[in-house]
């Protein structure tokens, strides 16, 4: 009748003795930090590419600039929200009759993450114009033909027969392109 | 016969909670000389702070993974013949941020001040979670030396999960407290 209970007794000792033993531990403790990250930058062989890099970055672009850019980026948002690129001219002398398109092709694949969305076609103005939506923690790989191909045309808005095409060397163009928080 | 059986199990009941206490009392003295050693088989750190940043600088580069190897572990150990302990390391509060993973492995232990035997890190970093897992296997008895850069070094490393979704990572609006538990375990023969 006893057994049973001498038996479970005794285990109860072993299990006592046992955490008597591991009672030596030590704690230590960590902090880890994930800062919100927005920067963006170009890639591209036009020598006449100037480069700010950070939350903004500078591109200046000639009639021969055409298709030759990448815009590169990393992003880490915080829970529940988005950056945004936007583009505005920053400098410009152009001529009145003419205008600048920009597409901006979709992201190439090379890098990971919830990449952003290009918004299509636009015409640059010196006034802020969203090109890139929605874009979340990640990277587009640095490099030509990774991230966003930009894509220039130089549009005359209406006909000119005399143009002179030599001035047309001379343009240079900033262009502006600004990672911010959709919020 | 009933009541005989409720006295059993009351006495059961009474002798359970005792040995808290007085569980050397009831041994022999070869079990009590056991209980003494467990009692100064001690583990400490050099309480070096560990404060990690996941980031990148580079546009279009995904975060960097950053390591911290401040911190030094400091045991004392007298273990029975035949048997030995080992560290092992869990987390016990706090949770890694998502998307990312954080490893820990230790070097084995600095030669200035230390004596017996030391035991052998293992050499595959080994990835933080709930549960226990070993860093340190085949510690006999030994002591490694009381200063802040003696004992076992300590390696942390933090980086991005790259069998996870980039797109989980998240910006931490203050930065995340994890507690790390080391325990010395109990001398055994595994």
């Amino acid at each position: 009748m006893m057994k049973p209970y001498i038996f479970i007794l005794l285990s109860l000792y072993f299990t006592i003795y046992d955490v008597c033993a591991q009672n030596n531990v030590a704690k230590m403790s960590l902090n880890l930090d994930i800062p919100a990250v927005s920067i963006i930058d170009f890639a591209g062989t036009d020598n006449k590419i100037l480069i700010n890099s950070g939350k903004g970055a500078e591109q200046i672009i000639n009639p021969s600039t055409l298709d030759r850019t990448w815009l590169n980026y990393s992003s880490i948002v915080e829970e529940n929200t988005t950056n945004i690129i936007s583009v505005n001219l920053s400098a410009w002398n152009l001529p009145s009759n003419m205008a600048i398109r920009l597409k901006v092709g979709e992201n190439a694949g090379a890098g990971a993450g919830a990449t952003g969305k290009p918004v299509g076609q636009i015409l640059l103005s010196k006034y802020p114009q969203q090109v890139i939506t929605g874009i979340g923690s990640c990277y587009t790989g640095r490099g030509i033909r990774k991230g966003h191909q930009l894509t220039y045309t130089w549009e005359g808005l209406f006909p000119v027969e005399d143009a002179d095409d030599d001035s047309m060397e001379n343009i240079e163009i900033a262009v502006t392109y600004t990672i911010t928080s959709s919020i | 016969m009933l009541n005989k059986t409720k006295f059993s199990l009351l006495l059961i009941l009474a002798l359970a909670l005792f040995p808290y206490k007085t569980v050397a009392q009831s041994y022999t003295p070869g079990e009590m000389i056991t209980l003494n050693v467990t009692q100064y088989s001690l583990i400490a750190t050099n309480n070096a702070p560990v404060n990690m940043v996941l980031s990148s600088s580079v546009a279009g580069t995904p975060v960097t993974s950053v390591s911290n190897s401040d911190m030094y572990v400091k045991i004392s150990s007298i273990v029975p013949g035949g048997t030995h302990r080992e560290i092992s390391a869990r987390i016990a509060s706090g949770t890694v941020p998502a998307g990312t993973k954080l490893t820990l492995v230790s070097a084995p232990c600095t030669t200035t001040n230390s004596g017996g035997v030391l035991g052998t890190p293992f050499a595959t970093p080994i990835l933080l979670d709930g549960v226990d897992k070993e860093l340190v296997d085949l510690i006999g008895t030994c002591y490694t030396g009381t200063g802040s850069t003696d004992g076992y070094r300590l390696t942390y490393t933090w980086s991005r999960d790259t069998s996870l979704d980039y797109g989980l990572l998240q910006a931490t609006v203050t930065p995340v407290a994890i507690t790390v538990v080391l325990t010395l375990t109990a001398h055994d023969s595994n």
